[in-house]
This record gives structure tokens, sequence and C-alpha cells, in this order.
């Protein structure tokens, strides 16, 4: 089975994004525990790490958007399409794709317009810390370009597909069956069998 | 302004949507702009930019990623294994035997995972192929799993509750305490049906297994510690207040770390694929809270569930009524929603009837989720039953995995009938600890 | 009829609330202008605070009850209406309020494209502590909860560890001690039952929580000159109701929180009502004077260069207090 253009050449970029992003929760993971610690210790609070959090969760969203997208992670029902005949399956597919994707455009539109009003009014968080608040989020808008440009990208590709290759829709941008799901669990769990099988 | 007829054409759409395959995020989403289009003008819909970072930069959220976190680095720390064998020495003498595992290594897993489908996976890929080589009876081995699985979201930490609780401005902390005995009581009860079963039939227990010597017994003791340890760390710095419930997600992390690093699992490799599944699972649950919470704008600006509310409360209902109404709603909506989407979505329009009606929200937090875990293990769509389906070593149908839950759905609904007539099973611990 | 979309207050304040609910009901009958409005306390319907200027001036709502402190994030101009440490009895508040009123609908009007109908305080923001603290000496080395920034450098400069915690964590955190005190208004703090787990209640108002409800300028102009002449006398009406409840039910809920009488409308609690030296009430002026004016000021004045000059000009003169 060939494998997905898309795919190939969005996932090394977005995995890259990703990892940062994925990286950034451990770090504030890490800090929190040292401003537990410092409060409790040392009356110390180092101020902000919960406000880094909740930055921190914007850009996980919108990062992971993209990346949930690319390995068709979004939550779906199949419990009607599954009995749909392929063709059919195949159109709606292409339907979801396009939706996803004039969705995440808006969004990344409004999103890139509430930072630009941050420029205009010089915002600051409400804070001890009083960052500017552009600066967050526009770490938070290069997330959402990103997911709108996948999506855009998926769009686009199945548009191109549903008049030709229109199988290879079902199985690039379909429905996750259980398998391929499940294939995720078991490579994760990769752990040597449990010693002493008695 | 629209009357309730229009808001439940919506909420067709939305369920039209979604039945054709778009993601349940898009189709909350797509509902959202609607309404916000049609009945409240492009003002509001130019707004959703700034109410989406509103939404998302959300610190008491941000314990969703680090409890993902966590248990993402115990799975490939490989501490599942060696806990159900550690289980299996002290319960396989018991009528039922492994099933008692199953049932305890799914509560002891729950304990440190936020997840119920991440339980299931795991627990199932170890305990099945054992239990299949022990002639136990396929269906109540297959039940066990599923069921058990279900208390990934009720026993603390859990992922539904945070979420929960951050939607209905409920105190995290006072809903993971509240979970707390009605967890218990429910593997408890598990375990009496087992054994009854068990009794009656034995055939139906499998092989009997030789005992462990008690020197080999008490010395496996230790790998139960590592589940218990972050567990109590978790709970403890909640407890204490050396940490809020969020924090105390990070102080899980760390001590998963440090026990990842003493077993040599942790290396850059299982780091990495451990964040990407934190980034990838986060989003997907994210972006639907966020689709809900904008969907929930609109609506309570066109002050649909204040009329929902006000329609229930015209009927001159009970509060008994209310509940019985609500398990019926959620039985039905568990057919073919997932749960998790069909927690959050539900939660703006059933939020205001729960309030109004005098039920105490952290025991309706209890209740909420033992339906979820209901919905997981009954067909047609129940996560919990496709993956252990998913899992099993033999390729049986899925028939047999429903007929094996069936027994422990009544019990769940026997619990939640347990939690209706006597609340304090939920209230009593957090009552004690915080005060009322 | 003119279609009118209100956000009110948060629905935990809910003696705002309820003034704020009868108000609009009765908002067509009293006014006499033909009106038709959809209240929604802004918890509600998920209006976060913050947001209150940008929703305004975009007409999303056409009236909100905004949290000053809060929106204050898009423009901390309008903070300067009540810098913490500058009035601290509800008197000079009033006066600072009347002083700053015209400045600050100027700005809200050319900014925001919204204008102001009321200007009222919460009430005085105290000190409510789980240790023993008789005097502010005694904040020295406790970690309060902070949660803004001029606040905190406030706490600071009273050698307190300013900790910023959301207001639904505060209550266990002072019973479990990762706060030894919290800063928020009598009433606010009854509600939520601080007083279980705290001991000792500071009278020392570092600021009164200014609020104020503002209306979108272009609803606004869809009004005749006269009906906006009435719309403006009614809620003149309610800027006097609200500006009561902070005066009579703060002081109700301080009595009842510290087991005084008169005690009508709050819980009972018996807290000890620290007596507030006058020592510490020049403190507190000495402190706004050069800490927490400067750095309002310098946030200001960076976005406007103005500001520190309209502030003297304003409340500055109606207090007697100058930048440098
Ligand atoms: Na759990
Ligand atoms: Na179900």
């Amino acid at each position: 089975m060939n494998r997905n253009p898309v795919e190939r050449w969005c996932a090394p970029v977005v995995r890259v994004f990703s990892l940062v992003a994925g990286y950034a929760v451990l770090a504030i993971t890490l800090v929190i525990g040292l401003e537990i610690l410092l409060r409790r210790l040392l009356g110390f609070s180092l101020q902000g790490a919960d406000e880094y959090g909740g930055y921190m969760l914007a850009t996980v969203t919108a990062v992971g958007a993209a990346y949930a997208l690319l390995e068709r992670g979004h939550t779906r029902i199949e419990i009607l399409m599954e009995r749909l005949p392929q063709s059919l399956r195949a159109v709606l597919n292409t339907v979801s794709a396009v939706f996803m994707a004039v969705m995440a455009v808006f969004l990344a539109w409004r999103a890139t317009v509430a930072m630009l009003e941050s420029v205009e009014y010089g915002s600051l968080s409400g804070t001890p810390l009083m960052t500017p608040l552009w600066m967050p989020q526009a770490v938070w808008v290069v997330g959402m370009v990103l997911f709108a440009a996948v999506a855009s990208v998926t769009a686009l590709h199945c548009l191109r597909l549903v008049f030709g290759e229109w199988r290879a829709i079902n199985r690039w941008y379909g429905i996750r069956t259980l398998n391929e799901e499940l294939d995720e669990v078991r490579a994760d769990k990769r752990a040597p069998a449990a010693e002493g099988e008695r | 302004m629209i009357t309730v007829t229009e808001a439940f054409v919506g909420f067709f759409i939305m369920l039209g949507l979604m039945l054709i395959g778009l993601p349940v995020a898009g189709a909350l989403f797509a509902v959202a702009i609607l309404g916000a289009f049609l009945y409240l003008g492009t003002p509001t819909l130019m707004m959703f930019g700034n109410q989406m970072w509103s939404i998302l930069h959300d610190f008491v959220l941000t314990a969703i990623p680090m409890f993902i976190l966590l248990g993402e680095i115990l799975v490939r720390s490989g501490i599942t294994d060696r806990m159900y064998n550690a289980l299996s020495d002290w319960m396989r003498r018991w009528p039922g035997g492994l099933l008692h595992t199953n049932i305890g290594a799914c509560g002891l897993f729950s304990a440190v995972s936020g997840s119920s489908v991440a339980t299931a996976a795991t627990i199932g890929t170890v305990a099945l192929p054992s239990m299949k080589q022990h002639g136990y009876s396929e269906r109540l081995a297959l039940g066990t799993i599923a069921a058990g699985a279900t208390l990934g979201i009720l026993i603390p930490p859990s992922i539904n509750m945070i979420i929960y609780g951050s939607m209905s401005n409920t105190s995290i902390g006072r809903l993971f305490l509240a979970a707390i005995v009605p967890g218990v009581l429910l593997i408890v009860l598990f375990m009496i049906f087992i054994a009854v079963v068990c009794v009656l039939r034995p055939r139906m227990g499998g092989d009997e297994l030789p005992p462990v010597p008690l020197a080999e017994k008490l010395a496996r003791l230790k790998d139960l510690l590592p589940p218990l340890l972050i567990f109590a760390l978790v709970m403890g710095t909640i407890y204490t207040g050396w940490a809020t419930p969020t924090e105390s997600a990070a102080v899980g992390v760390i001590a998963a770390l440090i026990l990842a690093a003493a077993r040599r699992r942790l290396t850059i490799a299982m780091l990495n694929e451990s964040v990407l599944a934190v980034v990838r699972i986060t989003a997907m649950i994210m972006l639907i809270v966020l689709a809900a919470q904008l969907l929930s704008f609109v609506m309570g600006v066109l002050r649909i569930p204040q009329a929902i509310t006000g329609l229930v409360a015209d009927t001159g209902a009970t509060q008994l009524q209310i509940l019985l109404m609500l398990i019926v709603f959620y039985l039905i909506l568990g057919c073919f929603l997932e749960t998790l989407s069909m927690m959050i979505t539900t939660i703006p329009i059933v939020m205001p009837i729960v309030l109004f009606f005098g039920i105490d929200p952290v025991w309706f937090g209890v209740f909420l989720v033992l339906m979820m875990e209901i919905a997981l293990i009954t067909p047609p769509l129940g996560m919990n039953l496709f993956i252990v389906q998913g899992v099993r070593p033999d390729g049986g149908s899925v028939m047999d995995v429903v007929w094996g839950a069936m027994p422990f759905t009544l019990i769940m609904l026997l619990m939640v009938a347990i939690l209706i007539a006597f609340p304090q099973v939920a209230l009593f611990v957090p009552d004690v600890m915080y005060g009322k | 009829t003119q279609n009118l979309r209100v956000t009110g207050n948060f629905a935990q304040n809910v003696k705002h609330v309820a003034v704020e609910t009868e108000f609009f009901e009765q908002l067509q009958e009293k006014s006499g202008v033909d009106v038709a409005v959809n209240y929604n306390p802004m918890d509600v319907v998920g209006v976060r605070a913050p947001d209150a200027l940008r929703m305004l001036r975009s007409g999303a709502f056409d009236i909100m009850s905004v949290q000053i402190g809060m929106a204050s994030r898009d423009d901390p101009f309008f903070e300067g209406i009540d810098v913490v440490g500058v009035a601290t009895d509800m008197d000079t508040l009033k006066t600072a309020v009347e002083a700053y009123r015209p400045a600050f609908d100027e700005r809200l009007q050319k900014r925001f494209n919204a204008k102001v109908l009321t200007l009222w305080p919460f009430g005085p923001q105290v000190f409510l502590c789980n240790a023993e603290v008789n005097s502010l000496n005694d904040l020295q080395g406790l970690r309060v909860r902070s949660f803004t920034p001029t606040m905190s450098a406030l706490l600071e400069h009273f050698g307190a560890t300013p900790v910023t915690l959301q207001f639904s964590e505060v209550y266990t955190a002072l019973q479990r001690g990762v706060a030894s005190c919290g800063v928020t208004s009598p009433t606010s703090s009854n509600s939520g039952s601080w007083p279980e787990v705290t001991t000792h209640f500071l009278p020392i108002a570092v600021s009164g929580s200014v609020q104020g409800h503002f209306m979108n300028l272009d609803a606004w102009n869809r009004f005749s000159p006269e009906e906006q002449a009435k719309l403006e006398a009614t809620f003149r009406e309610l800027e006097e109701a609200l500006w009561d409840v902070a005066l009579t039910a703060n002081g109700d809920a301080a009595n009842c929180s510290t087991g005084q009488e008169p005690c009508k409308d709050h819980k009972k609690f018996s807290m000890k009502m620290v007596e507030v030296a006058e020592s510490d009430r020049e403190r507190v002026k000495k402190a706004a004077q050069e800490v927490t004016l400067p750095i309002w000021a310098k946030s200001c004045n960076a976005v406007d260069p103005t500001c520190s000059q309209t502030w003297n000009d304003t409340v500055g003169k109606a207090l007697g207090i100058t930048i440098e």
C-alpha cells in the first residue's frame, strides 16, 4: 500500500512542532513541582507557573489539533459510517475534511485578529508578571495557523482524489479502525513480557 | 431570540453532522457558528477568537495534559505486568481467581491513570492471554476487563472529573475525594459478584492455581508499591494543601519519571513517544471542550439552558424523577455518542437543571461519571467493549464481550441506585476532609 | 422596540445580580423608553471578565457589567479610577470616582466605542488571615493571595509574599495554609465562607474594586436625545442602589463575620475584628504614593504619555496626591 503523500510531507514538520509543544508540557510540569517545593519549604512563590501553564495548554491544543488531524486522532462517530457503501463514505470523508479546513481557517483567522487586538491595545496579562499578551498569543497563533494549513492541504487532497482515486480517501482520511487504534497501544507496550508467566 | 423547538432542531443538526462522520468537535463548532450567525449577528461570531483564548488558557485544565503524561510514562515503564502478577499471587486462591486480579489490577491502574480506554487496553493486553490458558469462562473474563477498566474515569485522578469540575465550577479536589468510596464500593461489588458466580458455577472460575509461597508473595508486594505510591502522592498533596489538584498532577508526573528512571526505562525515545501522545490526546479532548464552550456561549446568550430548565421545572417533577430522567437520557445518548464527547456536550444544558433542583454538584459529578462508565460498556457504542474485543488474543464475536459486560452494567446501575439512596456515599469523604 | 443584549455581573455576587436583574426587568417601565432586555450574568453565558472591553467595542453585547480591574488588561488607564492603596475608605473612593469619571468616559468612547452608564464599587477589599495579624507589620513573611500586579507590589512592600490563586481555590488554600491571608470584600468573603478558615479580620481597605455598566455607542446612538436623557437618569438610580449595597451590605457582612451586631443578611462567624491603627492607614497611603501609583503610571504612560498628567489633574487634585 503506497503512503499518503500529504502525510509524508506534512508529518515531519508537524512532528517537530508537536515535540516542542510536548516538551513544554514536561517543562511546565517540572516548574510546577519546583514551585510547590519552594512555596512549601522556603515560603517563596515563583509567580507565574499557573499563567504559563495556561499559555502552554492553549498552544498544545492548537499544535496538537494539527497533529491529531494527520494521525486521524480527532473523535468521530463511526456507527453510521461503517454501514455505508465505500463510495458514499469517500464523499462524506471529503465533506468532513473540507469542513474541518473551513473551521480551522476561520479559527486561525479569528485567533490572529485577537492577537492583533492585543498588539493594538498593548494589552498586558492581568497577572503579577504583566506579560505582554501578544507574546503568548503569537505562539498560539502559530499553532492555529499550522492546524489551518494541515487541514487545508488535507481538504484539497481529498477534493482532488474524490473524482479519481476515491478509494484512497477512505484509507487515508477515513475514521481510524479499531485495529489501527490498537496497533498504537501495542506499540506503546514495548516493554518485554513479564518475567515468570506461571 | 429562539424557541425551544428551534433549539431542538439545532441539537438534531448537531447529531446528524456527527453521524455522517464529521469530527465531534467540528459538529459542535458548526452548530455554534450557525447559531451565532443566525440569531446573534456577526459581531458575536467575530468574537470567537478572543473567546477561544479565554477558554484555552485555563490553568485548571492544564491538569489534563499532565495526567495524560503520567499515564503514558507509567505504561511505558512497564509497571503493569509486575503489578498484575503480584496481585495474582494474592488473589489466585479466591473463588474466581484471576478474575479478581483483573478487577484489582484495573482498580489499581485507575488510581494512576485518568482514562478508561488506557486502562482497558493496558490491563486487557496483560491479562487476557493467561485467562484463556487457565480455562476461565471467556465471557466473564472479557467482562471483568471491560467493566473494571471503566473505573479509570471514576477513581481519581480522572480527566472526566477535571473537565466536569472546570465546566461546572465545582472543586476538583472535592470531586476526587467524593469518587473514592463509590470507586472502592464498585470494586467490592464486582468481586462479590465474581465470587458468587464462581462458587455456584465453579467451571467458570478456571483451573485451580497452585498457591504461591508466602515469602514469595511478600517479596512481590513491592511491585504494587509504584502505583500506590503515586496515588498516595497525588491525593496526599491535594489533601494536605501542599498543592492544588492541578499541581498535584505535576507531583505525580515527577514521581513517575523517577520511577521510570529507576527501572532504566527513561530514554529519549520513550519520552518523545510519551509527549507526542500527550499532545495528540490533549488536543483531541481540548478541541471538543473548546467547541462545546463556544456552543455553550451561544446557547447561553440565547437563553436555551434557562428555557429548557424552565420547561423541566414546569413539569413539576421531583428531584428523583429528574435523576431517573437523566439516567434514561444518558443511557439512550450513550448508544451512539462517545462518552467524553457526550459528557462535555451535555453539561451546559444539564447543569442549570441540576442546580435548579438543588442537586449537589459534587454528588452529581460522581453520578455523571458513573453514567459515563455504563455508557462505556453498553452496546452498540461502548468504547471499552471494542478495546477489549481488540486486544483479545482469539478472534471470537464481539457479542462475547457484550454479554460478559452485561451483569456488570447491572451492578453499576445498582451503584447508581445506592448513590441516590445514600448520597453520603459520595459526600461523606469530602465533607469530612474539607468541611461542608 | 430596541432590543438590548446585556451581560451582568458574576452570578456568585448574588446581591448585585439581584439588583441588576430587577433593574433591567423594570428598565422599560422606569425609564419610559421602549426597550426589550435580554439579561444574563456574564459567567452564565461564559463571558470572561477581561474580554469585556473587546466585546463592547465589537458590539457583541450592548450593555455589560464590567469588572474594571480585570478589563484594564486592555487599557491600564481605567485602573486609574481605583489604584491599589489610594482610597482607604468609601468616601475617599467616591471622591476619586467622581473626579475621574469625565476622563474615563471620554477615553472609553474614543478607544472602545462605549460609554459609561454607572460606576460603583463592590466594597472595601480587606484582609482575612488565618494567622495572628493585628497590624500591617504582622504581614511580614506571610503568603497573601494577590490578583493584580499593583496589589502584589503593595504586598511585597509590606514584606508579604504574594501568591496567585483563583478565587475558587482560595478557601482550601487558606484552610490548608497554602496562603495565610486573602484580600477581598467582606460580602464576597462571607458568602465564600472564608471566615470558617480564617481568624483575623483586618479592615484596611486597599481598594474598592470599582465596577461599571458600559454601553456600546452604536446601540446608544440608536436612541433619540430625549430617550438617552431618560436612560441616563434611570441608570443613575442603579448606580446609587449599587453604592448603597457596597456600604450597607459590606458593613453587615463585616459584622456577621466577626460575630458583632447588627448582623442581618449574612452568615454568622466569630473572627477577631482587628482594630486598625491610624498609623497603618497612613502606611497604606504612603505605599500608594511610593509604590503602586508609580507602577501604575509607568504602565499607563507606556500606552499614553499623558496618563499620569490626566490622573494628577483629576483624582490627584481631588485627593491632594501627585504622581511625580
Ligand atoms: Na483514574
Ligand atoms: Na454505550
